[in-house]
């Protein structure tokens, strides 16, 4: 910061006379910046023999940096300095700076960034098929093996990302169901086709609104979590000391997390089925006046268990998608603490948009064989 | 020793995280242009103490005044302008991974003196030629350097703004012989032409050996004793016997 009180120091800090250049003052950091400015201003008459810097007070290493500089600038004049700043001077001299260009960062043509995001999408697609197709292998050891499986890891992601998440994933849901029976009702009303509310509900939340709502917020919590602590690991080396001890860092860390959240998203899904309907029943009550009992009577007359189980045979995939690519961006970071935010980032992005990929897959293969 | 001359002066220093008491009645006085170096077991609170007066954590009880200061009671601008005047060197480096070494070291000129970037880029490589490294070393990011020259761009950080105070937390950790020993030429030098104060966290016997002028012995969740290399050889304290009394520190230690 450069006040006004040193500013006016600086003033008579560089002053040029006959006898040569006289330096007084304080010359660190803080003054370097004014310095600069009255080097710039110096006329010269004629040719200095010497640079007087005993006068100065303050000196540091910025300062010393700038005194090179006038040498420099002066090749024939001999610089006068105080025995302290004389050593400093030295050390400063000795180590002048190699220039360097700062490494500018290279503006390539439009064409060849698009060319270097296709091939990394392609390259990163091509891992990640590779990474399924280490997963498939590690599911196979699995099945012949079962004493290899570790359901420590298991249990221990049922409990976090299934159970810890009911509270988040039932209030939203019974939230969604409110808001569908809210809009739905007022259009149903206005035909007289108010109970028929229930088939509308009953099939977009059980067949889609359910599965899907609950697969992105486990995507947000869950996943988001993998792809964060095991690029954490990367960072401290745990990844390394795994392989070193000779143990997979995907079976280690990443089948156990799949696994457990294929087990759970299912039952996360019911749940947030029941919290919808929930939310469904309360706003039909209170806007279209239809009774709790003529709502579930209709509810069990109308909606076929079909609805329920075409639903629910989606989220297995879900828990993949959402899992493996948590898993799979986690070992990609590469470097430091800024890498890992960049995957956890990606890893988010990318599966909800594999989630509503293949939602709409599942709609399609299901419209196609007349389900 | 007139007041101004002391940089560093801590009194019944209590710290501790979770019922477990630290530090209990710990002091120490450093003075102007000394090297002080503290050593002492595991676990006997060296970082804890380092973490105190770099007010990352808050004492139970006691009182640290720093450039004449009590920074414990202190108002947050009284804080902020000690922060202004220290470097640290951290035991990891604790470089900006995002940020090459160049601008790592240029971060504290840009935030704290208005030079213009050209000046702030110029003092930054007479720093990073300072610390011993290479020229080319300047662009590179923390992840592409060694653990050697990430402790001296870590260094080529702390000196950026010619700190009057200097706090290495184990420099010459995990540095090959001959990087550590330049390394301690490099303190010593800077101490020599730049007047600096630097306290130093240290095991390496060596480095006790050349560099501090006092070591501050701690245990018992206090400084035991603090003295020169020499008092504390022939100290009749059994800990501090145990500490400098062993195979390794013998080689080292067999001249005196």
């Amino acid at each position: 910061m450069v006040t006004q009180a040193t500013t006016n120091s600086v003033v008579n800090a560089l002053r040029l006379d006959t006898q040569g250049l006289h330096c007084r003052g304080e010359w660190t950091v803080n003054t370097l910046n004014a310095m600069q400015r009255l080097r710039k201003t110096l006329v010269l008459s004629g040719p200095i023999n010497t640079i007087d810097g005993t006068e100065i007070s303050q000196l540091d290493s910025a300062g010393a940096w700038l005194l090179n500089q006038l040498t420099q600038q002066f090749p024939q004049a001999t610089l006068i300095l105080s025995l302290q700043h004389q050593a400093l001077f030295d050390l400063v001299k000795r180590h002048q700076e190699v220039k360097v260009p700062l490494k500018k960062p290279v503006k390539w043509p439009l064409l060849a960034r698009f060319g270097l995001k296709v091939w990394q999408f392609f390259s990163e697609m091509h891992a990640y098929i590779a990474f399924i197709g280490e997963l498939c292998h590690f599911s196979v050891l699995w099945i012949l093996k079962p004493q290899r499986i570790l359901w420590q890891v298991i249990w221990q992601t049922v409990q976090r990302t299934g159970f810890d998440a009911l509270m988040i994933v039932g209030l939203l849901s019974f939230l969604i169901g409110i808001v569908l029976a809210y809009q739905m009702g007022g259009q149903l009303q206005s035909y007289g086709a108010s109970i028929y509310i229930v088939n509308l509900l009953g099939v977009s939340v059980l067949r889609e609104f359910g599965p899907l709502i609950t697969a992105i917020i486990v995507a947000g919590r869950s996943g988001s979590a993998f792809a964060a602590s095991l690029g954490t690991m990367h960072v401290n080396q745990e990844i390394d000391a795994l392989q070193t001890l000779g143990v997979s860092p995907i079976e280690r860390l990443a089948m156990g997390k799949i696994l457990g959240l294929i087990i759970v998203l299912p039952l996360l899904v019911m749940w947030a089925d029941c919290t919808a309907m929930l939310g469904g029943l309360i706003m039909a009550k209170c806007q279209l006046q239809i009774n709790p009992s003529v709502y579930i009577q209709q509810f069990h007359a109308s909606i076929g268990l079909k609805q329920y189980y075409l639903g629910l045979i989606k989220t297995p995939t879900f828990a993949f998608i959402i899992a493996s690519i948590g898993c799979f961006q986690g070992f990609r970071v590469k470097g430091g603490a800024d890498s890992v935010g960049t995957q956890t980032t990606r890893s988010v992005v990318q599966a909800i948009f594999l989630i509503i990929m293949a939602d709409a897959l599942f709609s399609i293969v299901m419209s196609a064989i007349h389900v | 020793m007139s007041n101004t001359d002391t940089i560093i002066d801590i009194k019944h220093l209590h710290t501790g995280f979770d019922g477990t008491l630290i530090h209990q009645d710990l002091n120490l006085t450093v003075t102007r242009g000394e090297i002080v170096a503290i050593v002492g077991g595991s676990g006997s609170g060296k970082t804890t103490l380092l973490n105190c007066l770099l007010m990352l954590i808050e004492p139970l009880k006691g009182k640290i005044d720093m450039f004449g200061k009590n920074i414990t009671q202190g108002s947050a601008q009284l804080r902020q302008s000690i922060r202004k005047r220290w470097g640290i060197l951290f035991q990891s480096g604790a470089l900006f991974s995002e940020l090459t070494v160049l601008q790592n070291t240029m971060l504290p000129l840009q935030l704290e003196t208005r030079m213009s970037l050209t000046d702030c880029t110029h003092i930054a490589q007479l720093k990073i030629a300072m610390a011993g490294l290479p020229a080319s070393a300047a662009n590179k990011y923390p992840a592409e350097l060694s653990g050697g020259m990430i402790k001296r761009a870590a260094l080529a950080r702390a000196i950026a703004l010619d700190p009057q105070l200097l706090l290495l937390d184990e420099p010459s950790a995990g540095l090959d012989p001959i990087s550590a020993s330049a390394l301690d030429q490099l303190i010593l030098e800077l101490r020599q032409t730049m007047n600096l104060t630097i306290i130093i966290v240290t095991h390496d016997l060596d480095t006790l050996l050349t560099v501090p002028d006092r070591i501050a012995f701690l245990g018992d969740k206090r400084v035991l004793q603090i003295g020169t290399l020499k008092e504390l050889i022939h100290s009749d304290i059994p800990m501090i016997q145990d500490y400098f009394n062993n195979a390794r520190a013998n080689r080292t230690f067999k001249d005196m």
